[in-house]
């Protein structure tokens, strides 16, 4: 397998090309998706939500884990406040994609911002970065961009509606809502490489123990504050040792 | 919740989501951004995860039900360990739900 900086050479020399080429660049990534899909649709029907409902939250959301958390929250019976304020903190990750992105669209029109940012996800933001340089002139940056993000899109719906016509079948006995944390542990896995990323995951579950109880979700946010504090204080120290 | 109040919750998701993704691409290519909140928001995924699934795995039974449930907890653990290691979905969401599983099957009365 190639990664997409070794094919960074062919030219993107129409809109077509490049939309074909990120489609291809996309589908390894696509593929791994494919299960969550499944899980998220599947978790959605043994919660007892109407699987309309579910399938227009995944289109107009289009982001799994908030997804996830919605879905659960939504079983529990939590407030709507609640269920829209976690999706929020679930998402203020794809404020960092966002600042890694914006640099390739900033001649863009409005149409297309808005386009870019429906379509941002995880994959797309670590293909783009992976492909371009900020400086980079090519003008077909963005039909790569969207030829990646319309496969993931597409794809992901389908799983998602597979999975919410499985989960139908499945018995309660199977326990397929244990399959959220479970998920949350695969997704959270590639994402602590740093000793500060290890602290920062380590700070923010201690600190989520003893704030479970507090209301609207507000122990969440708290957590997770208090774990990227962490992170920033191991970074500088890090910094600090290598440069005495 | 009432069918119009999950539609409203839905389309309120939506909302703040896009706006996350947005944030960046609409600001003005010459906006100055300040370092930390640059260096801040490559912790968010690292954080927030694991402060949503520790709750989960400590305080709730079976669905909707609260309590401390032992089985969770070890099938959560073995979980995290096939995670760090594989870092393959497949590998822990068969390892945490196996066991689950297993582990309510051997036990069972």
């Amino acid at each position: 397998m190639t990664s997409p900086k070794a094919h960074a050479n062919i030219r993107l020399e129409s809109p077509r090309s490049a939309f074909l080429a990120g489609f291809r660049d996309q589908a390894p990534g696509v593929l791994g998706n494919i299960p969550f899909g499944l899980i998220t649709g599947a978790t959605a029907s043994a919660a007892g939500i109407d699987p309309v409902l579910a399938i227009a939250m995944s289109i107009i959301v289009f982001a799994g884990a908030a997804q996830l958390v919605a879905i659960q929250l939504i079983s529990e019976g939590a407030p709507g406040a609640m269920i829209v304020l976690a999706a929020l903190v679930v998402n203020l990750r794809m404020m960092m994609y966002s600042a890694a992105v914006a640099p390739f669209f900033s001649q863009l029109n409005l149409r297309w911002k808005f386009l870019i940012g429906y379509l941002l996800t995880d994959h797309g933001f670590a293909l783009m970065t992976a492909r371009f340089t900020h400086d980079d002139t090519n003008p077909h940056k963005r039909w790569y961009y969207l030829g990646a993000g319309s496969l993931m899109w597409m794809v992901w719906q389908i799983a998602l509606a597979i999975g919410v016509f499985i989960g139908v079948q499945v018995p309660a006995s199977w326990s397929l809502e244990f399959l959220i944390p479970l998920m949350f542990i695969a997704l959270v896995a590639p994402a602590l490489k740093t000793r500060a990323q290890l602290a920062a995951a380590f700070c923010a579950a201690a600190a989520s123990v003893f704030t479970a109880s507090f209301p609207l979700k507000s122990g969440l946010m708290i957590a997770a504050l208090l774990g990227v504090v962490a992170g920033l204080l191991v970074e500088q120290r890090t910094r600090n040792e290598v440069q005495p | 919740m009432s069918s119009w109040q999950l539609w409203l919750t839905v389309i309120g998701m939506g909302v703040v989501t896009l706006a996350a993704r947005m944030s960046f691409i609409l600001l003005p290519a010459d906006a100055r951004v300040p370092e930390l909140l640059k260096r801040s928001l490559g912790y968010i995924a690292a954080a927030v995860l694991p402060a949503l699934v520790m709750p989960d795995v400590l305080f709730r039974g079976e669905v909707g039900v609260h309590g401390f449930d032992p089985l969770r907890l070890i099938a959560a653990m073995l979980a995290g360990l096939v995670a760090w290691w594989t870092r393959s979905i497949f590998a822990t969401l068969a390892t945490g739900l196996g066991t689950l599983l297993l582990l309510r099957h051997i036990l069972s009365p």
